[in-house]
């Protein structure tokens, strides 16, 4: 990962974190399912979705992101991909 | 018809606290009555206000003007909150000129008192549309935003005749009714959010809307009983703001003790 992918896989980290405050003591990868790894549910991914738009300018579509769920599992890094396909 | 006129007549200046930190307040049904007085405390508390109306322009103007009179900024957009489509509109044309939305006050409704049997569908979904499906799409619309900054304040405005009605306010009652359930519902939801959910149930407040009322709400017209709308601008300040963190998912009565006392001169156990 670039120093680049590595900030912003940090800050959505932290995005992650801030809509679930329990997960600050948890190591998160970019391999986790936000769902089934990491518990969050349908308001907290629309949190999400809303928070990494504000921080990252807009670019990932939580619609198109679910409709391809079969294939990224909700993964961690699945968003950093819908954001910048070149990040990771 | 479309919604949102956006008529700004502010002079955006605002003295009294920081920009950054300035919250930005939705308020339907803003232009008169309850809401107007709403819409002037929370601008005088800091807020930039967007005030919605669905007819009174002048009085949406006046509202504005007052504010921006104090150096505060408002705006006012015709909406009509019952229409899907003209909501969606308003949020958007909020969002562009604001980035956000904190506080909501779903204060728009309408009063079409019947008795039930002399009562067209076409009455009743009209009061049920407007009274509580315009708190849905508002809330609906709003949420999202306030999730984005993990902090919200919804502020619904109903009734004390959900406890007490009147003859023929069935369905006025159960709009409002259904708007205090949804109060609760959606507080469940979001509460973990940062969010705050709460009604404030208004008595006897003179108002335009209520004008007409006098005798059915039990106060006469020289003005004993009634109470005014800075008696209920001022618990929606206080729910709308930081100190309300712990306040969720609740109807407050401001009604001067109507519902808590028996009527004056009836004898106790009557």
């Amino acid at each position: 990962m670039s120093d680049s992918a590595a900030e912003k896989f940090d800050a959505l980290v932290a995005l992650i974190r801030d809509v679930k405050p329990s997960l600050n003591n948890t190591q998160i990868t970019p391999e986790h399912s936000v769902v089934e790894d990491l518990g969050l549910d349908s308001l907290d991914i629309l949190q999400l979705s809303r928070k990494v738009n504000r921080d990252f300018g807009g670019t990932f579509d939580l619609e198109e992101w679910e409709s391809d769920s079969d294939t990224h599992h909700r993964s961690v890094g699945s968003i950093l991909r819908h954001i910048d396909p070149a990040t990771v | 018809m479309s919604a949102d006129t956006g008529t700004e007549t502010s002079t955006g200046a605002d003295p009294g606290s920081p920009s950054e930190h300035r919250r930005v307040a939705l308020v339907t049904g803003g232009s008169r009555g309850i809401g107007a007085a709403v819409c002037r405390r929370l601008a005088g508390d800091g807020h930039t206000v967007h005030l919605v109306y669905r007819d009174a322009e002048d009085a949406a103007e006046r509202v504005v003007k007052e504010i921006t009179a104090t150096g505060r900024r408002a705006v006012a957009h015709r909406a009509d909150v019952s229409d899907e489509a003209q909501v969606r509109a308003l949020v958007d044309a909020v969002v562009e000129r604001e980035d956000r939305v904190d506080v909501l006050v779903n204060n728009a409704g309408v009063i079409d008192d019947r008795l039930l049997a002399l009562t067209r569908t076409a009455q009743w979904e009209h009061v049920i549309r407007v009274n509580l499906g315009g708190p849905f799409l508002m809330c609906r619309a709003v949420v999202p935003l306030m999730l984005e900054r993990s902090w919200g304040r919804i502020v619904n405005i109903s009734s004390n005749s959900v406890r007490q009605p009147g003859p023929g306010q069935t369905s006025y009652a159960a709009s409002k009714g259904g708007l205090e359930a949804l109060t609760r519902g959606l507080a469940a939801e979001v509460g973990h959010k940062g969010i705050r959910v709460n009604t404030v149930a208004p008595g006897a407040i003179r108002t335009d809307m209520t004008a007409a009322l006098a005798g059915r709400l039990g106060v006469g017209p020289e003005g004993a009983g009634w109470g005014v709308p800075e008696d209920i601008a001022g618990l929606v300040a206080f729910l709308a703001g930081d100190e309300a963190d712990y306040i969720q998912g609740q109807t407050f009565t401001v009604d001067g003790g109507r519902q808590a006392m028996r009527p004056r001169g009836s004898k106790s156990g009557a």
